[in-house]
């Protein structure tokens, strides 16, 4: 764990330099099947930056709290001076002028940015494949996608190629990978990490998450990015100074099931595992069953109002703002359609093609707007549910990782995202953590809590995961 | 309840519209595909059809949108560009770099 090993440089035990060499090592080994990452940093600025590390705790001085903990950066999210692709071809020779906030954080903090993870094209898709720089694979099993959209973070941090990574979360692309891997996941309340550099998909669902292996990894790393910043009028104060101890919430906790989820249920597979947990828990905790009958229409209500925003958001993608500019063409309008028709996958075509119909005159009643109180009304049942219970529990996704050559419908991988996208679409913090596994491939849970509670989530997390672990 | 497949024909002239204004460019098979993706997608949206957009629930979050009609905005003349940036490349105005090391 990342305290231990802070530890261990602080003492003497081990170097920066041995310990990061370790990690470079997995990834020279493993990354060629793997395909986590878009860009690697030179082995070189990385073990000099190591060795500065190295020198400053040698001195005795105080260093910062994850000096020398190398951490992977989803690729979009800007790190200056690297590449910041989104796994575009639109942004493929983009370089990032400036560090977004959190990453800012975590270079103060004294992290090390070894580089940026493979995602799908603009954070849209649910399996690492829609890349312009390839798909990514499930270190657990190669054939089998790792999840996504933050497929490469979860993925490098499942294979031991980093301990921790950065990733973004819009309707469980923190989340799903995570569970996806066997790793741990945590998306934000709303607002608790400043989205300053990072690139907009829908913004009023996007936060920046982390993935690491274990909860208390990630609440070392959330502790230094969260926070209010001037440069995103969305961000907010919400409380992370430091884990509880579980044992703290061991006898206060009131824990919640999702009752409906028995009209939703997972595979047969996951929903015994979901179900053996429960029991186990059900020994130790009283549990309350919580309804929250408008879920089942978070799918719909996600594939209307983020496709509506990105099509706004990637509305910048035109030739003129970002991306090459093509000359042979006579008229600004062909440019912008030519750059964008050949810089755009096909998935993100799809979603602004529905997100520009969603929002055009005729439609707007029919489907956006319904969309948006739909939202309302699955933030108000949360809201109700959160005056009987402190956290809400349900499996993290319906499906176990699938086949990278399955051949699905758009339609049919967007019902995965069934038990995660209420959580972005009322704004509320939650987290994956691993509870078991069906031949091999890991089961994720899913622990919500209210807005701002971020702290008492990661707690509740730690105590459930000793119990499983 | 009346599902959107019914309310709303997704026809061909409809794909080119909406690709026209996203910018898009769609060949034939494109076309085609993206009308199946649409379709399928009203099927999942059917489940939200009969919800009524009206009293607390639609005030937790804003739904008002501008007309759809195109804003007109006052063109600056290229003349009067070209006063402040007298350079011009294949027909466009050279502006300065805005970091160093762009200049090319």
């Amino acid at each position: 764990m990342i305290r231990g090993v802070i530890d261990s440089f602080r003492e003497g035990r081990r170097s920066v330099r041995d310990y990061v060499e370790e990690f470079l090592d997995t990834i020279h080994r493993v990354e060629r099947d793997i395909n986590a990452f878009i860009y690697i940093r030179d082995t070189e600025d990385i073990l000099r930056e190591a060795e500065e590390w190295d020198k400053r705790y040698r001195s005795g001085e105080n260093v910062p709290p994850l000096a020398g903990i190398p951490v992977a950066v989803k690729d979009n999210i800007a790190v200056s001076g690297m590449p910041l692709t989104c796994a575009s071809k639109i942004l493929e020779d983009f370089i990032s002028p400036y560090d977004a906030t959190a990453v800012k954080k975590l270079r103060d903090a004294g992290a090390i940015i070894i580089g940026k993870t493979n995602m799908d094209e603009f954070a849209m898709g649910s399996a690492t494949q829609f890349s312009a720089f390839g798909g990514t694979r499930n270190p657990l099993d190669l054939s089998r996608v790792p999840g996504g959209s933050s497929g490469g973070s979860a993925a490098a941090v499942a294979a031991g190629e980093v301990p921790v990574a950065l990733g973004s979360d819009t309707g469980g692309s923190v989340r799903q990978p995570a569970a996806f891997t066997g790793t741990v996941g945590l998306k934000p309340s709303y607002g608790g990490v400043s989205r300053f550099g990072l690139v907009a998909f829908a913004s009023s669902l996007d936060q920046i998450g982390v993935i690491a292996g274990n909860v208390e990894d990630v609440a070392v790393v959330a502790r230094v990015i969260y926070g209010k910043d001037p440069m995103d009028a969305t961000s907010a104060d919400v409380e992370m100074r430091h884990p509880l101890d579980p044992i703290d919430v061991l006898d206060s906790v009131r824990i919640g099931v999702w009752r409906e989820l028995e009209n939703h249920p997972p595979e047969e597979p996951i929903m015994k595992v979901y179900e053996d947990f429960l029991r186990e828990l059900g020994e130790r905790f009283h549990l309350v069953d919580v309804s929250l009958p408008s879920l089942g229409l978070g799918v719909a209500a996600y594939y209307l109002i983020a496709p509506a925003e990105a099509s706004s958001n990637l509305a910048r993608y035109d030739g003129v703002r970002y991306s090459w500019r093509d000359y042979s063409v006579p008229s600004y309008k062909e440019m912008v359609k030519k750059v964008r028709t050949e810089g755009f996958g096909e998935e993100v075509k799809r979603r602004i093609m529905l997100g520009t119909f969603a929002l055009s005159a005729g439609y707007q009643d029919a489907l956006y707007k319904k969309a948006v109180a739909v939202r309302g009304l699955i933030s108000r049942e949360f809201d109700r549910a959160f005056n009987d219970v402190d956290v809400i529990l349900m499996p993290t996704s319906p499906v176990l990782p699938w086949k990278i050559e399955a051949k699905m419908r758009p339609s049919e991988v967007y019902k995965a995202d069934l038990y995660t996208i209420p959580v972005n679409l009322a704004g509320l913090p939650a987290i994956s953590v691993p509870i078991g596994e069906v031949n091999g491939l890991p089961v994720g849970l899913q622990i919500i809590a209210p807005w701002g509670k971020d702290e008492y989530l990661l707690s509740v997390a730690m105590l459930l995961e000793k119990l499983w672990r | 309840m009346v599902s959107y497949r019914e309310q709303i024909k997704i026809s061909r002239e409809l794909i080119e519209h909406v690709a026209d204004m996203a910018m898009l460019e769609l060949d034939e098979d494109e076309i085609e595909a993206m009308k199946t993706y649409f379709e399928e997608m009203l099927d999942v949206f059917d489940v939200i059809s009969d919800v009524e957009i009206k009293g607390e629930w639609s005030l937790r979050v804003s739904s008002e949108l501008r007309s759809d009609e195109p804003v007109e905005r006052p063109l600056v003349a290229f003349e009067d560009l070209q006063m402040r940036f007298p350079k011009l490349s294949q027909g466009y105005l050279v502006v300065p770099a805005l970091r160093k090391g762009d200049e090319q």
